[in-house]
């Protein structure tokens, strides 16, 4: 196939993976979710300080909300902010390159891995082209997750890896890459040296040779050098929170799953023994992964990690799933690519399958690379197999697929997802932020936090400066910054307290109190006489939050 | 006891255990089918919900064109996603498996839990085993099964129909099993044996209390 095509529709495919992930960036999803103003607002308070909310100065791992963030998006954010200012388009910015970038990438690596000509340009490209209208892909390219950056640092180790099979000193920058995208994302830092070892392990007898050796022994070194910051805060429960919060295996908060209560005979220590239940739960829970059902039909059960009415693949992909599943297994002269396919098809829902949480497709972001190939093997399997005059016929039906397909994910991401999903993205506090600019720092204001930390997004849209901030909200010393897990809920922002309302209280002073509909209600706004000076509808018309001003004189007089 | 009739006594065991479960779970947990006789079609993915239809509705002027609307939002789409909800239900492993966990139905579907957890890796190894022809007739048959089951609203107990194909890949991902022991193979028996032994008696606990 000529280059200069090949290059051509990979550039093409590349715009149309991008147009699809530019589209409304910034203003789709509406909303701005805590955990994305909260990377936002400490890129932010680096920028402008050199510390975080907490005063801590370049953290590993960034607290926020005990919840102890991985640091490499915040940092990505942090030269963005002077280009594009402190908007819900630049946190997001980061998420949407790196997902772009991913496209040549594996373009690359798909060609690089694949010695038979007739599936080398032919499978790289459908794949890309797969991988760039991929619902699964795409929502986490349009969004603030740090899961798309850090897949595409780890698609670049391993094929910088490849590169150095002949090239040896690049094998120094496979092992810089590969060390940073451990702290890119929780994954990667079991994913990264499961890969590094399988990719030693296939290796190492040229590794280990006179070529080859003296650069993956400067490169182990160097990586080494580069997590000295993070290994000195492993241990700490900070860096450990999500993995011992979220994990199986740790029964702290509930018991494991299938646990029978109340039951009193001889079976019970065997039936509700925490390794048996445990091992069953990782085992379904793994398999779930790699299940049809959650792949083509039921997708991610998290309302932000999922479009409405759409799946992490489309439906018309599934045959082609089980056609490139066989044949992947069946055909061993894709050699390097299929292992390199099965092995990560393997170990991709290892890290998600250890968390409780049911097909979390955030922390199985890798696998979408094997499943596109395969998808993508098994679309040129029927092809190849077809009858030249059916051919055409095919590529015409694959054609409106992809067509329909992409219609399909604008109907659901940017209509439906609006529509349906605006609460769940936090949808409001800029509207209030905007309400509130001229008045924050003159009048008092309670801002409810019963129910959320949206005192980051309040902080976000003001871009209120955190020099101050630091200095009116403690929460720890620097010495426990990892440590001390122990939150102060209560937040002030100029004039704005973020607390649970007061009824009695809060009443009696001058102030606005904002909140949602469960937190101020039209009954108490009848029975306090209070002043309904904004209400924030969701895009469904529902009650997003309530700006109202209390009315002191009446309360009083009620006294 | 010579090895051979201890291999074969394993082997028996085995399959026993592998296939033991789905018959229990349905002739201890299962309760009367409940079919309406006088209205067929209630019985199918083709039952009236008004609230689906109202959503349509609802969603459909959200779309800035007509046709956009009507492509994505239309009557044959509530039938067409019915009948996905089915066939990827009966497709799941998770189903067959884990008793439908982490992503159990929650209304009108007994989870039952129809072989063991560990028989999964002998329906792989059948998958993977039986000659091409072999393997394309009885996944045709599965196919030819699953279509009209998920043409039912509630296709609970009614699946029972595909525990024989279901239970020959098993069987023969363990007679493949067995072909060449090994030392790891013999400890994968010994778990096999002990962990589906505990499943079996959860499973049984859960049924009964």
């Amino acid at each position: 196939m000529k280059k200069i095509f090949v290059v051509a529709t990979l550039i093409l495919i590349t715009l149309l993976g991008a147009a699809i992930r530019f589209y409304q960036l910034g203003e789709s999803p509406k909303g701005l979710y805590i955990d994305e103003a909260g990377q936002g607002y400490s890129a932010y308070s680096i920028l402008k300080t050199g510390k975080d909310e907490f005063a801590y100065a370049y953290p590993v791992v960034f607290r926020s909300f005990t919840d102890f963030k991985t640091p490499l998006y915040v940092y990505l954010i942090v030269p963005l902010i002077p280009l594009f200012d402190l908007t819900t388009f630049t946190v997001r910015f980061p998420s949407f390159l790196f997902s772009v970038l991913t496209f040549p990438l594996l373009f690359l690596i798909i060609s690089k891995l694949t010695t038979e000509s007739k599936y080398k340009i032919p499978l790289s490209l459908l794949a890309t082209l797969l991988l760039a209208i991929s619902p699964w892909h795409t929502l986490f390219g349009r969004t603030n997750f740090e899961c798309n950056v850090a897949l595409f640092l780890f698609l670049l180790g391993i094929y910088l890896f490849y590169i150095s099979l002949k090239k040896p000193w690049v094998l120094i920058f496979s092992a810089i890459i590969f060390t940073v995208s451990l702290p890119a994302y929780h994954s990667e830092r079991l994913l990264t040296p499961l890969t590094a070892l399988f990719l030693f392990i296939r290796n190492w007898k040229l590794l280990t040779s006179k070529s080859h050796r003296y650069y993956l022994i400067v490169g182990v070194i160097i990586a080494f050098i580069i997590t000295i910051p993070t290994l000195k805060v492993a241990t700490t429960p900070g860096f450990l929170a999500r993995a011992s919060g979220l994990n199986i295996f740790s029964h702290q908060r509930q018991r494991p799953s299938g646990y029978i209560e109340n039951l009193n005979n001889p079976a019970a220590p065997l039936v509700n023994s925490s390794l048996y239940l445990s091992t069953k739960e990782f085992l379904a829970l793994y398999f779930s992964y790699l299940s049809p059902r959650d792949m083509f039909n039921l997708g991610d059960y998290g309302p932000r990690s999922s479009f409405p009415n759409l799946s992490t693949f489309y439906v018309w992909q599934f045959p082609f799933y089980i056609l490139g599943l066989y044949f992947l297994i069946k055909r061993k002269t894709l050699v390097e690519l299929r292992i390199l396919t099965l092995f990560l098809l393997i170990i991709s829902p290892i890290p998600a399958a250890v968390t409780r949480d049911p097909y979390t497709t955030i922390r199985a972001l890798p696998l979408v690379i094997p499943q596109i190939i395969i998808i993508s093997l098994g679309i040129l399997e029927v092809i190849f197999n077809a009858k030249t005059k059916l051919r055409l016929l095919i590529y015409l039906i694959l054609t409106i697929l992809i067509i329909h397909s992409i219609l399909n994910l604008y109907s659901s991401a940017i209509i439906l997802n609006e529509y349906h999903r605006a609460k769940e993205w936090d949808y409001g506090v800029e509207q209030i932020s905007d309400y509130i600019k001229d008045k924050y720092l003159k009048t008092p204001i309670v801002f409810d936090n019963s129910r959320d930390d949206l005192y980051i997004a309040l902080l976000f849209f003001l871009k209120y400066d955190p020099q101050t901030y630091q200095t009116e909200n403690f929460e720890v010393s620097n010495s426990e910054y990892y440590t001390n897990m122990n939150r102060n809920l209560q937040k002030k922002i100029g004039k704005i307290i973020t607390k649970p309302i007061n009824w009695e209280k809060d009443l009696t002073i001058d102030q606005y109190l904002i909140g949602d509909e469960l937190a101020i209600s039209y009954q108490q706004i009848a029975e306090h006489q209070l002043k309904l000076e904004k209400d924030i509808l969701y895009p469904d018309k529902s009650h997003a939050f309530r700006i109202v001003r209390t009315n002191p004189n009446y309360e009083n007089s009620q006294k | 006891m010579s090895k051979i009739n201890f291999l074969k006594i394993t082997k028996l065991l085995i399959i026993f255990l592998a296939l033991i479960f789905w018959p229990l779970s349905f002739l201890l947990k299962s309760g009367p089918i409940d079919i309406n006789f006088h209205d067929l079609k209630s019985n199918t993915i083709f039952y009236y919900n008004p609230d689906s239809l109202q959503n349509i509705l609802t969603e459909g002027y959200l779309y800035p064109t007509v046709w956009m609307s009507r492509l994505f939002q239309n009557k044959p789409s509530i039938y067409l996603h019915r009948f996905e909800d089915n066939f990827f239900a009966l497709l799941d492993i998770n189903n067959y498996f884990f008793a439908f966990h982490p992503r159990e139905i929650h209304v009108n579907n007994q989870n039952l839990q129809k072989f063991p957890s560990l028989s999964l890796v002998f329906l792989l190894i059948g998958f993977y085993s039986l000659p091409k022809k072999r393997l394309k007739f009885f996944v045709s048959i599965l196919i030819f099964l699953i279509f009209p089951l998920s043409l039912l609203k509630n296709f609970d107990r009614f699946d029972i129909i595909l525990y024989p194909i279901i239970s020959y890949f098993i069987c023969s991902g363990i007679v493949e099993f067995f072909k060449k022991p090994s030392l790891l193979k013999n400890l994968f028996t010994i778990f096999f044996l002990l962990f589906s032994l505990i499943e079996l008696t959860h499973t049984l606990t859960l049924i009964l209390k």
